[in-house]
Order: C-alpha cells, then structure tokens, then sequence
C-alpha cells in the first residue's frame, strides 16, 4: 500500500504543521482575547489526552492504521460503518481547509478572482504531491515549516515598535466557566484533529517514537501558535476582536520606517504553504483509509476522484466566512469529538474487553 | 492518445534486433584463406590495409599483417612488428619449437600488449580498436598486437568548467587518457575500472570508475545494471548514457552529475560516488548526483573557507533571482503594488506608462529574445557570436525601451536574470524553464501562482532519487552534519566525514579533530602532532 | 463551463484508467469508477447552477436540533 517510511523527527513536523494551519489564521482568540494563552494551555493539554488514547490503540495494533482496528475489534460490519463515518470526518477536515483558506485569499488579496481558479489548482497540486506518498509528503514540509517558524518568530521583532504588553491586562479577566468552554473549542480545534495521524502512524521506522513524536509535535505547534497569539493580542489590543481574520491583521500593522510596510502578503503566502500541506495530510489519509477499506492493492488511483470530491465539499462547505465561524465556534466541539475521542476511547475498552490483538500461540 | 503512446513504448521495448553471429568464425591453417575471411568481414575499404611479407625463420613463412591506417601508431608497428619480423628474424639461432605463434610471441615482438586469439570476431573488434593482427601460414590463430594510437589533443582546462585556481587538466576524448588522468589524482590500488561496450554499431567502450571501499556496492551493481540494460546501436556522447540511465527519464532535472575535471571526478569518487567513462567524450558521468553538486564548484576548495562560503551564498542568491526575479517582478507590478515601497513604485510607474504590453507578455517575450541572442550567439563562430551579443544586448535593449515598446525596469529585470543564470551553469536548462513558467504563473495568478508553482517544484524535487539518494540531501531530508559543506564550506581538516547519503559505507575522512593545524605554533615550545595529542600531554604533566 | 468539467474528467480518465486496465486492478477500478462518477455528477450539478446544501448550514442545523432535543 505504501512503501515509504518516514522518521518520527518528520512525523513531529507533520503534526506541527497540520495543527498549525488553519490555527494560525483561526487562532483560539475569541471571546477569549487576552486570555488566549490559558485556553491554548489547556487545549494542548487536551490534544495530549487525545493523543495518548489513539497512539495506545496504534502501539496494541502495530502496523496497522486505525481503519484496520476498527475492523479487527468491531468485526466487518460495524467496524467499516465507524470507518465510514471516520473517513467522513476527515475529508470533510481536508475541505474545511482548503475552504478556509481559499476564502481567506478571496476575502483579503484576490478579491476579484473567482474562487475555483484558486481551489482548482490548489487540487491538482495535492493530487500531485499526494500521489508521491508520505515519504514525499514529509519532505516536502519541512523546509516550509521552517519558512514558517522563521516568519512568525522574526515578526516577533519586527513588531516591537507596536507591541503594547498592557493589552494582557487584566491577567485572568474570565470566568471559569468561560475558560472550560473556550478550553474544549481549543482541544477540538485545532489540538484534538491529531486523530488524522492514526492513519500514518504504522508508516514510522521507529514505530514504538510515535506516541512522542505526536506529542512533541502538539507541543511545538503550541509554542509558535503562542508566539502568534503574543503578537495578535500585544498589536492588535481589544480592539483587534472585531477582525475576521486577527492573525493577517496583525502583520498587516508591521511598520518598519518607509521600506518595510503592508508585509501581510508573505505571512499569507505562508500560511497558504501550511493549508496545503493540511490538505494534502488529509487527502492523503482519506485516500489511504478509503482503499483500506475496500481491501485494495493501492490509494492512488482514488487520490484523483478524491481530491475533486473535496473541491466540491469544499465549494458547499460554506456560503460565507461567518458560517464557518460559527461552526468552529458552537458546533466542532460536539461535531468532532466522537471522532477524535469517543470513537478510539471506545475501540481502545472492547479491544481490552475482547483482549484482542490475541497473540501468536494464544488461540 | 496516452494508451497509443504507451502501446509504442511496449512495441519499442520488445523490439530487439539480434546480430547474427557467423556460426563458426574459426580461424583456418590456410593464410589466404583467413585474409579472404577478413576481406569478407571488412569489406574493400581503403583504410583496412593487409601488408603481406614474408618471415624468414629456419624456412621461409607467409605472413600478413593487418590494420586500420589511422588508428594505429606507424612508429609501433614498424618498430615492434615490421623490423624485428622482416629483418631481425634472419639472425635468429634460437630453435623455433612447433608453436610458432607462441615463440614470435615470446621472442621477437617488443611490444607492451600481445594476446592469441583463434576467433574472427574478436580478431575484428580489436582491429577497429586500433590494435594489429598478424596471421601466420599454418597456424590457426592470429596475433593481436597492441599498436592503439594514443595521440590525442592535449589535456587542456574545459571551456564549461573554469576555475581561477587549481588544476588546469581536462578529460579529453581518449579514453584510456582519462582514466590516467583519474589515475594520477588518485594513488588508491582501490581505484577500479571496469570495461564494457555499449552500442551495437558504435561500439563504444564505456568504463566504470569507483573507489573500492568507499562506493557503496549496491550503487554500483545498480549502475552495471543499468548500463548492460541499455541496447541501442548508438552511443556518441555521455549524455547518451546519461538519458537512458537516469532516475527520473521525464524529469527536467538532471539526476546523473557530469565534469570534464579530474579534480572534480577524483573528489566525487573519494566521496563515494560512482563515475561512467564513455570513450571518445570528455564528459564524464558521476552518480549518485546531487542538487546541491550545481552550486559545489571546484573553486570553493582552492580558496580560502571563508570565502568560499560567501561565495556559496551569492551563488545560492543568484540562483533564486535566476528563476524567481521574473515572476516576482510581473506578480509585484501587476497584482500586488502595495509591497512595493512608495518612492520606488512612483518611479517604476513613470517607466511602465505608456508601454502597450501587460508586464507577463514583456517579461516572457524579452526573456524569450534574450535566449534568442544566447542561442545564436553560441552556435556561431567566437568573433560574430560576440558581435550578435551586442547587437542584441545593446541595440536591441536599448531601442525597445527608447521606442516606448517595453518598460526600461523589464529589461532591467531580464538581463540580471541572465546574468545570474549562468553563475550556476548546470542547473541553467532548468532554470529557463523554471523562470518562464513561473513568470506565465505570475501574470495568471499573481504571488498564489508563484507558490503554487513553487510547491510544484518542491514536490518534484522531493520525490526525485538519483540511484537510491534523495535528491535534494542533505537539505531535505535534513541532516545537519552534512550541511558542514552546503551552507557554508568548513575547513578542509574539519571535514571530518564524507556525505552521509553517498559514502556511509566509510564516513571517515580523518580521525576526529586530529588533522587540526596546530594551534599552538605560536608559542613554539614544542609542536604536538595534534590538538588531541596536545591536550593529552597537558594533562600528563599535570599528573606529574 | 461543462465542457471544462467534461475536459478535465476526460484527462483524469486517460491518465488513470490505462494503468488500472493494464495491471489489471479490478477492484480498484469498481471503487475509482464510483468515486468518479459521484464527483462527476456532483461537478455537472454544480456547473449547471444547481444549489446543493452547504456542508456547515446542514451541520449546524442538525447539532442545533439534537442540542433542543436533548434539552
């Protein structure tokens, strides 16, 4: 099915991208705004929860993506409606992104094109990329991570002039209440989405590195999120709440004598980079998940009609961007968490109820 | 249409012509006999020449040789053959046993390289070698007498690969001279060359080169491989080899590496690389190949580490520009003004008024005429290609921009993307490619079409393997030891280790640190071999 | 417009199916053919100007039905 392997360091920058993507341009801020970093710290803490569920589940069945397990511990039947709906969940992820941030092209910079230009060639270089196979994948992340920590973390200097600390202030302005809530958005979107590397896990060469990798992952991810949330909130200030989009507004203020102005382009471009590489992630692990399903030789002839699939759900995942928000905001919460963890909570208890995988000389 | 390519790549593959060996092509007792088969083989061509003479040993003797004027050294075949043969051979006393051949062979022919051979074919394949063939009355067999003529243009500096310092020797076309050259560079016994001939109607003798011990095996059994796979009846130049060998067969980028410099070809072996001699080229190939080996020039080592690095980055900018200032270029004026700084977009307005072309169509259309220029300018003899070049460049540029038909910044643009394309010379194909696509993906889609291309690109790149390494090591995947001579060039006594993607068979160059120059050369006192060493003896005499 | 869709169906055909046909991969050809179809029906809808539901409004729609049942 695929012959590559990827190192657990590559799996890390994986799980930093994919979590940072639509985090970056979403970031767990509203309602919440100086407050932002406790609701992260707790979504990381969360995610981490999430994490240990599913990658226990991977190590009891090494080898095997979760698709597989859930077949081995419910039977046929029901194990491939849970994948069914499973595999829902993520290509619906894999189109929210591309939504997310084709609107965030159209919305910001290209206002005049039309939207399927952008999804279409977006499509066609995931099919591209994704039909190379993980190992590929991988690669091709990290020098764009990179390009991406390097930005967010050299912004942080260029905005010194703006930066105000007194917008932290008050330090602990929520209720608890509020914090719970807001914390549980932030596990569901974007920590607990980590769920997707159940199905690329058995692709390690250090298979028993996988449950650290995911987890180091998920922090790093968490530290740069953090850095832009610091910036967000010290340049924009209360005020920067009534933005759709904070994060772009917040590079769009960097001004730096007469050279240096409206840099906003860049860290767009950038975060675009980081959508794609989600996509891919997502495209690919729908792909792969689909032809495990159907018991086929290969996923890559199903990458094609897949990722047009996903153009379209992506065309019909929203009719406007505050739709989108409202989802994130009121309804991911309840949408996501079967997935991310009901689901493997549950197939983690009958796997040891069944004490299944049986071993070799036990039957 | 695709299944109907495919359908003539099927027919292309299972289409073999078998040559038709002679069922026997024995040699006969009977001399006439042999020279009429040899007439037979080689047809009536004036420059197969049959000297027949006679050997006077205790009795009289028919005997013929044979050769191709030409390809043999006059001066040999008369010395070694032709004197001691004809006139020599009258004094000779000692007793001639029944093998004749053997004792001509052993006592009367002074030359390096003889051998016996009773079949016609190979008999021929020496001979159009270079080699001669003297036949023999009553014997059965032929001897082959080494006479290849050597002579050669001289080894002198490539034209495509200059340096300020270092070596000034080149690969010429002969084969045998280029594996002396290797030869000299690399005192190794481990250096092994192995033979064999590619091209059914060429005939072109292609040699393996690898340094035993450090090539990894498998990269050269995969090469042997490759290259026994190929069956084409031509081979003319190394890039024959090069296409039918190479990875990726539709990719733009070239995964087999090539120099004309010894220094090059004996620093890629000692790093573990296999190179492919192909006789008659002087282009010789090295695999795996590697990206970054386009930005490596041979200069980096000759010159001081410090520089060398800078240097290493300017190449690495130039190589951005090259590909990238086009497209930038059209995406800025056209779509994102707003990042251009105020003053500087006032003045490049002033210029682009007035201009009747978008900026896409002005870009592609000058960076078109400039390779154009480029093209004819290379093919033509030296003194008019120069005189093309400023026509082209001068008047060219500059009553465009006069006349009001392109905007002064395009050409601008254009020619320092010329300029900087050619500071890297091998990626220079690519980056025609690379630069216009780009630039059409600009004028489209503004800077989304610049990094949708680029993460084309990227992907590309990185699913690209040259025999078995990544392409883009040791950037992507990353591996930080070896980035000791991609993004900068350390000393040469620190590097300690080969790359590890090609030569982890046996990393080590030098041990550890103890190659450093010796610190301590000021203080005079006493000069340890090494800093190790030093810092054991310090604490020796402390333990005193 | 369909005649884009048409084209661009067209090219993911002739790319894919020759390779399936040729290593005889059936039942990868049943699951490519479905999935194609599906997305070539859906892509005809939508270059006709049909309104199919947005994904999110359907979601939202239905967590808020559950959420006032459960209450």
């Amino acid at each position: 099915m695929e012959e590559g392997k990827i190192s657990s360091f590559q799996l890390t920058r994986l799980v930093m991208s994919f979590m940072m993507a639509t985090g970056l341009i979403f970031p767990p801020l509203r309602g919440v705004w100086q407050d932002s970093w406790l609701t992260l710290l707790f979504g990381l803490a969360g995610g981490i929860v999430f994490a240990l569920i599913y990658t226990t589940l991977c190590l009891r069945f090494p080898g095997q993506t979760l698709i597989e397990i859930y077949e081995t511990v419910f039977g046929p039947i029901i194990g491939k409606l849970f994948s069914v709906a499973f595999l829902w969940y993520i290509f619906y992820l894999g189109a929210q992104a591309s939504a997310i941030f084709i609107t965030l092209l159209t919305t910001t910079v290209f206002t005049m094109t039309p939207r399927y230009v952008f999804s279409i060639t977006w499509i066609i270089v995931s099919v591209y990329l994704c039909k190379k196979g993980i190992e590929v994948i991988a690669r091709v992340n990290e020098p764009l991570l990179l390009v991406t920590v390097f930005l967010i973390v050299g912004t942080l200097f260029l905005v010194l002039n703006l930066f105000d600390p007194e917008n932290f202030l008050p330090l602990w302005n929520i209720s608890l209440s509020e914090l719970l809530w807001a914390g549980f958005g932030t596990i569901t979107f974007p920590f607990g989405l980590n769920i997707v590397f159940g199905l690329i896990l058995p692709f390690l060469q250090q298979r028993e590195q996988g449950r650290s990798a995911v987890i180091k992952g998920l922090g790093g991810a968490a530290l740069v999120l953090l850095i832009s949330l610091l910036i967000t909130v010290g340049v924009l200030g209360e005020v920067g709440e009534i933005f759709l989009f904070p994060t772009y507004q917040a590079f769009r203020m960097i001004q730096i004598g007469q050279v240096l102005t409206r840099l906003e382009l860049i860290p767009t471009l950038n975060f675009l980079t980081m959508g794609f590489i989600k996509g891919t992630i997502a495209l690919y692990a729908v792909s792969l998940g689909t032809a495990q399903l159907c018991k086929l030789l290969t996923y890559r002839p199903l990458v094609f009609p897949l990722g047009i699939l996903m153009l379209i759900a992506a065309h019909q995942s929203h009719p406007n961007i505050g739709v989108s928000l409202e989802m994130i905001e009121r309804v991911q919460p309840f949408y996501a968490l079967p997935f991310q963890l009901l689901l493997p909570l549950l197939t983690l208890l009958v796997a040891v109820f069944r004490r299944l995988p049986v071993k070799e000389g036990q039957t | 249409m695709i299944r109907f390519l495919l359908r003539k790549l099927r027919l292309a593959r299972h289409y073999k012509e078998i040559p038709t060996p002679l069922a026997d092509d024995s040699l006969q007792k009977n001399i006439e006999k042999n020279i009429a088969l040899f007439r037979a083989e080689l047809g009536e061509s004036p420059d197969i020449v049959i000297r027949r003479f006679t050997l006077k040993l205790k009795k009289e003797i028919k005997a013929a040789i044979i050769f191709v004027e030409g390809l043999m050294d006059q001066q040999v075949v008369y010395d070694c053959i032709l004197r001691p043969l004809m006139l020599e051979a009258k004094k000779e006393t000692r007793p001639v046993g029944p093998d004749l051949l053997g004792f001509i062979q052993e006592n009367l022919i002074p030359a390096a390289g003889l051998e016996q051979e009773n079949r016609l074919s190979p008999l021929v394949a020496a001979l159009l070698g270079g080699d001669t063939v003297l036949l023999l009355e009553g014997q059965a067999a032929a001897l082959i007498i080494n006479t290849k003529n050597r002579e050669n243009r001289a080894s002198e500096e490539p034209d495509t690969e200059v340096t300020i310092l270092g070596p000034r020797d080149g690969f010429t076309e002969d084969l045998r001279t280029n594996t002396a050259l290797l030869r000299r560079k690399i005192g190794d016994p481990r250096l092994v060359f192995e033979q064999m001939m590619i091209g059914r109607r060429t005939r072109t003798i292609v040699a393996i080169a690898y340094v035993q011990g450090i090539a990894n095996e498998k990269v050269v059994e995969e090469v042997r491989a490759r290259l026994k796979r190929i069956n084409t009846d031509m081979i003319l130049d190394a890039n024959y080899l090069r296409e039918f060998i190479a990875d990726a067969p539709f990719s733009p980028f070239p995964t087999v590496g090539f120099t004309e410099r010894p220094d090059v070809a004996a620093a890629r072996l000692l790093e573990g690389r296999v190179a492919v001699f192909t006789d008659t080229t002087p282009v010789v190939n090295t695999m795996p190949a590697l990206f970054i080996e386009a930005f490596q020039n041979p200069d980096d080592y000759n010159t001081h580490f410090l520089y060398a690095t800078f240097i290493r980055w300017l190449r690495y900018l130039a190589f951005l520009i090259s590909f990238l200032l086009p497209a930038l270029f059209v995406a800025l004026t056209t779509y994102h003004q707003e990042l251009i700084p105020t003053p500087l977009l006032i003045s490049m307005a002033a210029a682009v008024e007035g201009t009747p072309f978008p900026m896409v169509i002005e870009v592609v259309a000058m960076g078109a005429i400039f390779e154009i220029i480029r093209e004819a300018g290379v093919r033509l003899a030296r003194p008019i290609g120069q005189t093309i070049s400023i026509v082209g460049a001068l008047v060219i540029g500059e009553a465009v921009v006069s006349a009001g038909l392109v905007a002064a910044p395009t050409v601008i643009v254009v020619a320092l993307t010329a300029i900087t394309s050619f500071v890297v010379p091998t990626q220079q194909e690519i980056g025609i490619i690379l630069r216009l696509s780009l630039a059409v993906l600009a004028g489209i889609l503004g800077a989304y079409g610049i990094i949708l291309g680029l993460l084309f690109t990227l992907s590309h790149l990185a699913s690209l393997r040259s025999f078995g390494v990544p392409y883009l090591s040791p950037v992507i995947p990353l591996n930080i030891g070896d980035l000791k001579d991609v993004a900068v060039r350390v000393p040469l006594w620190a590097m300690w280790t080969r790359p590890r993607v090609i030569g982890w068979h046996e990393p080590r160059r030098q041990n550890f640190g103890e190659s450093a120059p010796p610190s301590s050369a000021v203080e005079g006192a006493d000069l340890p071999a090494s800093r190790k060493s030093k810092g054991n003896k310090e604490r020796e005499n402390l333990k005193k | 417009m369909i005649f884009l869709v048409l084209l661009g169906f067209a090219c993911i055909v002739a790319i894919e199916l020759p390779v399936l046909i040729k290593a005889q991969y059936r039942r990868e050809l049943v699951v490519f053919t479905i999935l194609t179809g599906a997305a070539f029906i859906l892509s005809i809808l939508l270059a006709l100007g049909v309104k199919l539901p947005y994904i999110e409004l359907v979601l939202i729609e239905t967590f808020t039905k559950l959420g006032l049942t459960i209450k």
